[in-house]
């Protein structure tokens, strides 16, 4: 799969994103992903890495492989990663081609994801490729929604925001689910846009 | 449900900027002679553009969807009202802003309402 636009459109990002998001957004989401993040335990794949605004939220001292489509994002996450005081790695690899064996992580995180990858089932089923089975699905991410207006304007939004960035109206635990994964809870954050799913890899 | 005073100040702001901006934008674009539904599309899609970009200028410092999409719907219905009523009749700038400001807020209580229904584990998954 050719995914040098995707890698083009974050590499541009990577200059604005933590003026974009590194306040604010972050901030108000902090302590749901600190929650969602508490349950870190074992060998942990973490994507996508960015520019490593979630390294903060981590619990110390676990063993996490963070992966990112961008090198400029990975660039700028060096210092984060750097810091963070487990043992961390962070690798350039797109999720349609991981390159891990089988069964290679017991847990798999994502923060604001899968909104981004251009083929969204097809990257949920490499994950449920290299997790364990048993292994656990943890996400943080935004989805459509199925509240009018809010689901009006998501759904008239995404054609300018895809060009941009990331999608506003994908339905990602449907997708969860259609990777063959089991759904053990969702859980909203805000309205039934920003959410937490937690799956099981069969 | 949010609790932080600082972003709450953050959501409040964004909405009424959103509806005050749209309300006294759409009122300058709009021509008296329009047909009222005319008017309430066309200010309804307008605001809607001033609430989105009101919410992005806002959201580094006080979230993400958090603030764009009440923005972006506070944009909406003043531009539709404001957008209404001024073919209707007259209705001079400070009015527009105003009712646009009142419509914000009104959009925010509603949005606050529904994340409180919202918020938390979904038993369907």
């Amino acid at each position: 799969m050719d995914n040098s636009r995707t890698q083009a459109k974050w590499d541009s990002a990577a200059a604005v994103f933590d003026l974009l998001g590194g306040f604010g957004p972050e901030k108000r989401w902090k302590p749901h992903k600190q929650r969602l993040f508490s349950a870190m335990d074992g060998k942990i794949l973490f994507l996508a890495v960015g520019t490593g605004l979630d390294i903060p939220c981590f619990p110390p001292g676990k063993d996490i492989t963070g992966i990112d489509i961008s090198p400029k994002m990975l660039e700028k996450a060096a210092p984060r990663v750097t810091a963070y005081t487990g043992q961390m790695t962070a690798l350039q690899m797109d999720v349609h081609a991981l390159d891990f064996p089988e069964a290679t992580f017991d847990q798999v995180f994502t923060s604001c994801t899968f909104c981004s990858v251009p083929e969204p089932i097809e990257g949920l089923k490499a994950l449920r490729r290299v997790l364990k089975p048993g292994g656990a699905l943890k996400m943080f991410e935004h989805t459509g929604s199925a509240c009018f207006p809010f689901s009006t304007m998501l759904n008239v939004l995404n054609p300018v925001f895809r060009h941009l960035g990331p999608e506003l109206n994908r339905n990602t635990v449907a997708n969860v689910r259609e990777a063959g994964f089991n759904i053990r809870k969702v859980s909203n954050v805000f309205l039934d846009v920003v959410k937490t799913i937690e799956a099981t890899a069969p | 449900m949010e609790r932080r005073v600082y972003f709450i100040f953050g959501d409040v702001l964004a909405c009424l900027l959103a509806g005050a901006v749209s309300g006294w934008l759409v009122q300058f674009a709009l021509s008296g002679d329009w047909y009222p539904l005319v008017g309430m599309i066309f200010g309804m899609a307008m605001g809607m553009l001033v609430g989105m970009l009101t919410g992005i200028l806002l959201s580094p410092f006080f979230g993400d969807f958090e603030v764009m999409l009440p923005a972006s719907f506070s944009g909406m219905l003043a531009g539709m009202i404001v957008g209404m009523v001024y073919t209707l009749g007259e209705n001079s700038p400070d009015d527009a802003a105003l009712s646009g400001a009142g419509l914000g807020l009104v959009c925010l209580a509603f949005t606050y309402f529904l994340q409180g229904k919202l918020f938390g584990e979904v038993s369907d998954g």
